[in-house]
């Protein structure tokens, strides 16, 4: 009897055990789609320089921002994300320097984005990008 | 175990001196509160420049972060508190000797004052 | 009275107060002894203060911030209320901090007191998660970007970091459910987890007493 006692506790226990971790993990989709999003125009680019701007995307229909950097040098542009790869602060561009540097723990990057200084383990993530109608288009996967 | 007792008895000697220790802590509150309300914050906003500060006494574990670069990052983010706690909470069983007088326990005061200078110089450095 | 005694034959609550008031205070004892006692003090100023916040305060990301300036503008001391949260927390750190402190430098943890000392080792963590949590309730700028670095300090453990931290944040990034899930910690599940090891941490001390004068 005892042994039928304590087989109905662990039972219970590994019941609620197992119930709560369901109900605590995040139930997230796993498998996301890069989807397109309109960011500026292109007319409002400079031909070569680093502008701030902010990425207006939406994720299962809610609306989310992100600031970002629309860096144009030799010809090629890339968007990068200001969000340092350290521990998640925004990076400001500094012109006299063409760095980008993090307020936090001074991490910097080159205007590539790369990690060139401090604490940062990986360059800044870059958008994939491309010109429709003038517009500049930013793929982030939702 | 000690078995000297003080002729006063808890109730109502001690009770009453803890009751006005009591009176003093809330009005140290309410005084803090009155004079120095926290503000209310800035709204959240992605593109403003901001640079971000933990609560103070979180400060230390900020400062930590710094000197761990790259693919390091945990070792200052987890693994020194971490082990800096388990000192902490194994601290009885680490200090088992008999000995009560911290004069006669200079291993544990080492420790523990040093665990409590890094604490404090790490806050003290990102004050700066 | 009459009712006080009849009170007390069903409950039997005087024999329990006989334990704790008329418990053993030994000899030599100073006011450094009053840090614990501040604490729990500070502790129920905080519990107070926090329900009546509670019945201001909405956990969704979008009235988070509208019901703090809400608190502060319209409901009568909402802001005292507010603020003497905000100190009581404080207060809260630097004492716990001071009582371990005594207790270390008095050698008070040494036998048979040592598990006084690891319960009293998570609720100094507890407090921490409090203040933790709590930082990121008003939600505004401070609060968001301290739960950002927070939670990416998280997901620098190896392997599974990043499980941890998703976790935590219930998603892949700060949001609404981050909100939601650090406000039911800050109300809930810490509470109550800090209830449990109050009771041990004070049950041990009525057992054994406290330690006396060098």
């Amino acid at each position: 009897m005892i042994k039928a006692l304590y087989g109905m506790l662990a039972l219970i226990g590994l019941g609620f055990l197992f119930a709560g971790l369901k109900v605590i993990a995040p139930s997230g989709r796993q498998d996301r789609e890069l989807a397109w999003f309109p960011l500026v125009p292109e007319d409002d680019v400079p031909r070569s320089g680093v502008k701030k701007s902010e990425l207006v995307y939406a994720v299962s229909g809610r609306e989310r921002k992100a600031r970002v950097f629309i860096v144009a040098s030799s010809g090629k542009l890339t968007v990068l994300s200001a969000v340092c790869s350290h521990l998640g602060c925004l990076v400001n561009y500094r012109k006299e320097s063409k760095e980008f540097v993090c307020p936090c723990h001074g991490g910097k990057y080159d205007i590539a984005g790369r990690n060139i200084a401090g604490p940062p383990p990986a360059p800044l993530a870059s958008y994939p990008v491309d010109v429709k109608n003038g517009m500049i288009m930013v793929g982030v996967k939702v | 175990m000690r078995t000297t007792k003080s002729d006063k008895t808890f109730f109502p000697y001690y009770f009453f001196e803890i009751t006005v220790i009591a009176l003093f802590t809330i009005e140290a509150v309410l005084i803090l509160a009155v004079l120095f309300p926290p503000a209310i914050g800035r709204e959240i906003d992605f593109s403003a420049q901001f640079s971000p500060r933990p609560e103070w006494y979180f400060l230390f574990l900020y400062e930590l972060t710094k000197f761990f670069p790259g693919k390091w990052t945990f070792v200052g983010a987890v693994l020194l508190p971490g082990i800096g706690f388990s000192v902490l909470l194994l601290a009885p069983f680490l200090d088992s000797g008999g000995e009560r007088s911290l004069k006669k326990r200079p291993v544990a005061a080492a420790v523990g004052f040093g665990l409590l200078a890094s604490v404090i110089g790490l806050t003290m450095l990102s004050l700066l | 009275m009459r009712l006080l005694d009849y009170l007390n034959d069903r409950l039997g609550f005087t024999g329990r107060h006989r334990r704790i008031l008329d418990r053993p205070v030994p000899k030599g004892i100073n006011y450094f002894t009053c840090f614990g006692g501040i604490t729990f003090t500070l502790f129920l100023t905080l519990v107070l203060t926090g329900l009546l916040l509670s019945l201001h305060y909405t956990p969704a990301e979008a009235d988070a911030y509208k019901s703090i300036q809400r608190l502060h503008r319209e409901v009568p001391l909402g802001t005292f209320i507010r603020a003497a949260h905000h100190w009581a927390g404080n207060l809260m750190v630097v004492m716990i901090v001071l009582h371990m402190l005594r207790v270390f430098v008095t050698g008070s943890y040494k036998s048979p007191r040592e598990l006084h000392w690891v319960a009293g080792s998570f609720l100094l963590l507890l407090t921490l998660s409090f203040g933790f949590t709590g930082y990121l309730l008003p939600w505004d700028q401070k609060a968001y970007w301290a739960t950002v670095i927070g939670t990416n300090m998280v997901e620098s453990v190896p392997f599974i970091g990043s499980f941890l931290a998703s976790l935590v944040r219930g998603g892949a990034e700060v949001s609404g459910q981050t909100l939601l899930r650090f406000y039911s910690m800050h109300i809930l599940w810490l509470p109550v987890l800090i209830a449990v090891f109050l009771w041990m941490h004070f049950h041990m001390i009525r057992r054994t007493g406290i330690t006396g004068g060098m």
